[in-house]
């Protein structure tokens, strides 16, 4: 019988507890709310971790209908954020969290470093939290969110803000919206993140014609879906390229072979966002796919292939 | 609520461009309630398409007694996606998500029913009728544009037909905008003649009807014509169809509610309706 492969990694290799995941494949934030109600379609307890929808101090009501647009292979979102304030995430959902195999990581968002320090604060010490995921991303909100993402010296006073506010591990989120992603990036790292996720959507829009006007009722909103995939996966291979603490990818990943893309650019672990809408269970399929691979290449650690596309592209 | 692929038994355009599709799904047959509905995934498209269930049957029949392991939606061709779904062939296997979401409620001391169905919205009407009618003193308006976009009743009797029959005691008052059947106007129009028979209106159609019942309701209040406990059902672009992705809140006189999980069923009086741009 052929070894089983080994699928773990390593996603906070510099900080005193880590963050081991059991696998790669990740949900990203925003799809699966809370992962309450994903658990009730898909035996989310397999994944290697679940990242909950973008938590702020207080509740949030979100954009004006319509939210949603589909575009060609893709998808526009102007959700905006609506969720149930960081409170309620501890009071409601993270005990349940706690009965689980699968590590959840809270994506925080603010629109002032103090709200960012203030939410990770109250997140310390909560059974069920596994780690932070700073979305310093969004483009769908008026303040904050994405103007700390697109400012290397902004990005890193909110990152060691954070990092002196908690002893969990912080995952940065990063905007595609920027000219320079390994700018960004690098400074994330300097300030102290522990590893560093991406992308968030690229800012876009559509027109209804017939009525003459934008389709979104917030005009704007971020593109994700395979769309988009070309895009993530050369910044992955461009910021695994200078950066030491690992990059997890995220965009446009809808199978298998995509995630296995991402890997190679070096990529160490991968999110799944638009593709779960299309079909629920996709994260299942795609680890399954993975495993498959793997068996078929005789690779037997998945960390054989992280970057290994960087080394023939030197 | 489970994802599962299941097969097609029967796809046919029972009106000029809109179809009837039974599939063979015993999970969601057995337990969906009437104004519950499905996703399906539409091939080469990004996000799933929302059908309300419109019936429920065993062998491609509907039969109240054998158990149930079929359902049907009726869809209209609005777009690619249902375009797509028009052109699917018995024996093909679809990619189904449900039973989805908040149905209709009867309240227990509820002998009279009102439906109200705009247009395809007659969809999720029949299960109820389906439902409800052995129980149920029940009239049914149904505004179309045209007499061949009211649903074909009629030709349910013949044999091998997998439209849903009238149920037996049920009043069908047919609406045309052109007058080419039934009273010339919209469902809408002859609603007030019907709202003291009426213990609960169900009502599924275009915002624009929701909007004249509030209107309607509004005025009510001050009148003794009762539309009280009415309930509509919603339609807006979902995401995941299960409340997780927030795409589909709207704002309500009860606070914040997601269409697909807390809905697609409300109550008409609870909608904040100059808001709602959908
Ligand atoms: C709860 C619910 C139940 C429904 N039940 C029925 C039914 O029984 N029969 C029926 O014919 N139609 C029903 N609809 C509407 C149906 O989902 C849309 O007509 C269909 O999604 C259009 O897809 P398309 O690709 O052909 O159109 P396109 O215009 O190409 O669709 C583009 C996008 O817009 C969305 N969209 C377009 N129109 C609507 C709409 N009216 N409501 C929600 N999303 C829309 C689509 O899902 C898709 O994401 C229901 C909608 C909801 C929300
Ligand atoms: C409906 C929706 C909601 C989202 N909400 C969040 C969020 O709350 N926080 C965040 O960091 N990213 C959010 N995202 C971005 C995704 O996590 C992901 O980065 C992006 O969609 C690209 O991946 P994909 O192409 O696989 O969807 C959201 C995306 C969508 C489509």
């Amino acid at each position: 019988m052929r070894k089983l492969p080994n699928f773990r990694v390593q996603l906070a290799p510099r900080h005193p507890k880590g963050l081991i995941l059991s696998n790669p494949v990740m949900i990203a934030a925003g799809i699966a709310g809370y992962g309450i109600e994903y658990a009730e379609i898909a035996d989310i307890q397999k994944l290697g971790a679940i990242v909950c929808k973008g938590t702020t101090l207080m509740p949030k009501k979100g954009n004006a209908q319509p939210r949603l647009v589909e575009t060609a292979g893709g998808l526009l979102n102007s959700v905006g954020l609506e969720n149930i304030g960081v409170d309620a995430l501890i009071e409601e959902k993270a005990p349940v969290w706690a009965g689980w195999r699968v590590p959840v990581i809270v994506n925080v968002a603010g629109e002032t470093i103090d709200e960012y320090v203030a939410v990770t604060s109250k997140l310390e010490g909560v059974a069920g939290v596994s780690g932070i995921e700073l979305n310093i991303s969004c483009p769908n909100v008026s303040a904050g969110g994405m103007e700390f993402g697109v400012d290397p010296k902004l990005a890193a006073r909110v990152t060691s803000a954070v990092k002196a506010a908690t002893t969990l591990p912080v995952i940065v989120k990063l905007s595609p919206n920027v000219t320079d992603i390994k700018e960004i990036a690098l400074a994330v790292e300097e300030a102290g993140a522990d590893a560093i996720s991406l992308i968030n959507t690229l800012k876009g829009m559509a027109i209804d014609i017939d009525q003459r006007k934008p389709c979104l009722g917030n005009i704007v909103g971020g593109l994700s879906g395979p769309a988009i995939k070309p895009v993530a996966l050369y910044m992955v291979f461009e910021t695994a390229k200078v950066v030491r603490i690992p990059v997890i990818g995220c965009g446009g990943i809808a199978c298998a072979e995509d995630a296995l893309e991402f890997i190679m650019a070096g990529a160490t672990a991968i999110q799944i966002g638009t593709a779960s809408l299309t079909s629920p269970d996709i994260c299942l399929t795609i680890l399954e796919g993975i495993e498959h691979f793997m068996l078929d290449n005789g690779v037997e650690n998945l960390t054989d292939l992280i970057g290994i596309a960087q080394h023939s592209a030197r | 609520m489970k994802q599962i692929l299941c097969s097609i038994t029967s796809n046919a355009e029972v009106m000029p461009g809109i179809h009837l599709m039974w599939i063979e799904a015993s999970d969601i047959a057995c337990s969906a309630q009437p104004g519950q509905f499905i996703t399906l995934r539409c091939v080469g498209f990004t996000l799933r398409r929302p059908f309300s269930v419109h019936q429920v049957g065993s062998n491609n029949v509907i039969a109240s007694e054998a158990k149930q392991s079929h359902i049907a939606f009726l869809f209209k061709v609005a777009g690619k996606g249902t375009l797509w779904l028009s052109q699917r062939q018995t024996g093909e296997r679809l990619d189904i998500l449900g039973p989805l979401g908040e149905g209709f409620t009867i309240e227990p001391k509820s002998k009279h029913l009102l439906l109200v169905a705009g247009g395809i919205g007659i969809a999720p009407l029949v299960f109820l009728m389906q439902y409800a009618s052995s129980q149920h003193q029940i009239t049914l308006i149904h505004g179309a544009s045209t007499a061949a976009q009211l649903y074909p009743f009629s030709l349910a009797v013949k044999k091998r037909s997998k439209l849903s029959p009238l149920p037996k005691g049920v009043q069908f008052i047919p609406v045309t905008e052109d007058g080419s059947m039934g009273q010339k106007g919209r469902a809408t129009d002859i609603l007030p003649d019907f709202l003291n028979w009426a213990d609960q209106v169900y009502a599924c159609g275009p915002v624009d009807m929701y909007k004249a019942m509030a209107k309607m309701s509004l005025r009510a209040k001050q009148s003794n014509l009762k539309l009280r406990k009415c309930q509509v059902s919603l339609e807006v672009r979902m995401g995941c169809g299960f409340g997780a992705c927030y795409g589909c809140t709207i704002n309500t006189k009860k606070g914040l509610k997601h269409i697909c999980r807390d809905g697609p069923v409300f109550e008409l009086d609870d909608i904040i309706w100059q808001e709602v741009r959908i």
